[in-house]
Parts: C-alpha cells; structure tokens; sequence
C-alpha cells in the first residue's frame, strides 16, 4: 500500500516548527516588551510621543499575537495533534471506487482538508462516502476499485487492486 | 498545508476581526492610564483652590501660575460648588476641607465653622514671610484665620473670573489639612510651603 504520508515524520517535522514558532514569537515578544517599558519608564511630564509610540507598539504586539495564536501556531499544533493521534490510531482498511474531488473542502482536527467522493462496495451493497485527504495525490487514480487505509475517513494508504 | 496563508488569514478575520479592534481599545486605554498615572501631579505640585462661588472663567489659574513663578508649581485647580447648592455642606466637608488647600468662603458660609478646627492660624511669620501688604482678617475667638478678599469697598483682581454676591464678604483663608504649608499644619512638610506662596497672588 501506498502511503499518502508519514504520519511519524510529520508528527516530529510538525512539532521542530513548531517549537521555532514559540521561539519566534517569545523573541518578538521580549523585544516589544523591552521597547514599551523603556519608553514607559524614560518618559517625562510632557509623554505624548512615548505615549503614542506606546500605544502603536502595543497595537503592533496585540495583532501580531492575535494572528499567531490564531493562524500559524493554531494550524501547526492542530497538524501536530492530527499527525500524534494518527501514530496510535486504528487504521480501517476497504475497497472504494474514487469518483472526483469536491470543490469544497472540509475541517476536521482544526485542519483544512481536500474531499474525494467515492463510492465503497460492502458484501451485496454500495454506498457513498467522502474521504478527507490534505494534500490531493496526483496518482491516485479514478474510476477504479482500489484498496484504501483510512481513519475516521482521512485517506492514509491506498493500493490499486488491478 | 500552508502555514501562512492569506487565505486562512482572511477566513479567519471575519470571526477575530472583534480582538483586532478591542486590542487598539486597550491599548488606548490602558497606555493612557498608565502614564496618567505614572505622571500625574504629587501633592507638592499642585494646589487645589475650593471655591463658595460661581466661576464665570476658570482661566486664572494659568494666571496664578505664571505670578507664583515656583517651577515646583505644576498645576493650580479649581473646584467650585454654591452655598444654594443642596450638597453644599458635604462638598465643603469633603472636597474643601480635605482636599483643598486653600479656600474662598463667603461669611454667610463661615459663621458656621469653627475655624480653629479646619483652617491655619495665621500666624506672625506667615504674614512676614509671605504677604507683602497689611491685610484685613477673618478674627475667629481673637485669632485670625483668614484675609479679606473683597467686599462691598474692596474689589478683587479675581471679580472678571468668579460671580461673588456682592452683598457679600469673601475672605480667603487656608486648610490645615493641606501638605503644602510648610510644618505649620496636620502635616509635617516643612520643604513643601506652595499654598502659603499662592497668597499674595490672590490677595492681589
């Protein structure tokens, strides 16, 4: 079977981003808090312009911290989680026919992930079922029975059953 | 999967677009209070004027500044309140007595204090040291314990700035409970004497 990705290497290539992330952010923080206290602390009776030197400093740091804990950092620790879940996970293994990719995409573990419409055969029935992967697979192929590994509908191995 | 992508970054505006904007707030906020705070008078740089009158222009008190000529003299305030004001009596107790350190009754106002209670004697040395002119006093018991400062045959320099009754007496007379009149006081600041500096301004 053909996996789609490592799910150990990623979980530790996710979690090294992750801590120069905190890194990062803990660095621009300092030199912030370094800068607004300094200003503070040096102004005189007339403190207009360490006020408003201040008050932009403050702006600059409450966005740029609003935008990582909300973007960057909210994405990596949610791949991080997704990729440590997927090491200790049961996997479930069965035959689909992969019929397209939908136009929308779809959240799960907080991650953002392309949608394959599929159709699975079990013993005298078919049924539809959408299977969830975050990057689309150039090989994969449509049209055709092949054997899938999923868990809880993320495709993770398949194998084309000739 | 990105993970700076402008993408998520405006997907994600529409629901944390309200941190964005309540972060300028606080800043605002927080950063104005804190240097407010950070710099705002002591009480050996202001002095807080307590007035039994109407203040038809309040701008005498950069007036009163530019005469005193002490650079420790920051700011000069004004409270007013008028003896027909229903919380007159709290306000005087309050503000005037308090917080105040100097004070401008009338004497329909005074006849009800007992002086040597709330206000500074004025002593020999006071009027040696910081008066320039023979003043009339306020006598409570045969002690004075404030100066004249208009009435019905004396005008004051400050009738432009406050609406005084005319039939009444205005004297000016000094809280023993401020910081800012040297030892002689509840307070023992001896290096700190700025009201006692402030009354040959007023009295003109």
């Amino acid at each position: 079977m053909k996996e789609i990705f490592d799910s150990t290497a990623q979980y530790l290539e996710s979690k090294k981003k992750l801590r120069q992330l905190i890194v990062y952010y803990f660095v621009f923080s300092f030199v912030i808090l370094g800068a607004l206290l300094t200003f503070f602390l040096i102004s005189n009776d007339n403190y207009l312009l360490p006020l408003i030197i201040n008050i932009v400093l403050t702006i600059i740091f409450a966005w740029g911290s609003i935008y990582f804990f909300t973007n960057p950092f909210k994405t990596l620790y949610s791949m991080n989680t997704f990729f440590r879940d997927l090491d200790y996970s049961n996997f479930l293994e069965s035959e689909v026919v992969i019929l397209s990719v939908q136009k929308r995409k779809a959240f799960k573990y907080g991650l953002e992930f392309f949608v394959y419409e599929a159709l699975e055969k079990s013993e005298n029935t078919t049924h539809q079922r959408n299977l969830y992967v975050l990057e689309l697979d150039e090989n994969i192929v449509f049209n055709k029975t092949i054997k899938i590994k999923t868990i809880g509908n993320i495709l993770v191995a398949y194998e084309d059953t000739k | 999967m990105k993970i700076f992508s402008w993408q998520n970054f405006k997907k994600r505006l529409a629901y944390d677009w309200i941190y964005y904007v309540l972060s300028i707030v606080l800043s605002i906020v927080l950063w104005r209070g804190a240097f407010g705070l950070l710099h705002r008078y002591k009480f050996y740089e202001k002095i807080e004027l307590f007035i039994a009158a109407n203040i038809v222009d309040d701008s005498f008190n950069e007036e009163i500044i530019l005469q005193v000529n002490d650079p420790s003299l920051k700011s000069f305030e004004l409270n007013q309140a008028l003896p027909s004001d229903s919380a007159f009596a709290s306000k005087l107790q309050y503000v005037g007595y308090q917080y105040s350190d100097l004070l401008i009754l009338s004497e329909s106002v005074i006849s009800n204090i007992a002086c040597d209670e709330v206000f500074l004697l004025i002593d020999q040395e006071i009027k040696e040291s910081y008066l320039e002119k023979e003043e009339e006093y306020f006598l409570f018991e045969e002690e004075s314990y404030g100066f004249l400062l208009r009435d019905v045959n004396k005008s004051s320099w400050l009738d432009e700035y406050i609406n005084f009754d005319i039939s009444e007496k205005y004297y000016l007379f000094v809280s023993g409970a401020s910081q800012n009149i040297s030892n002689k006081g509840n307070y023992q600041t001896p290096e700190y004497d700025l009201a006692l500096k402030c009354l040959k301004v007023l009295l003109g």
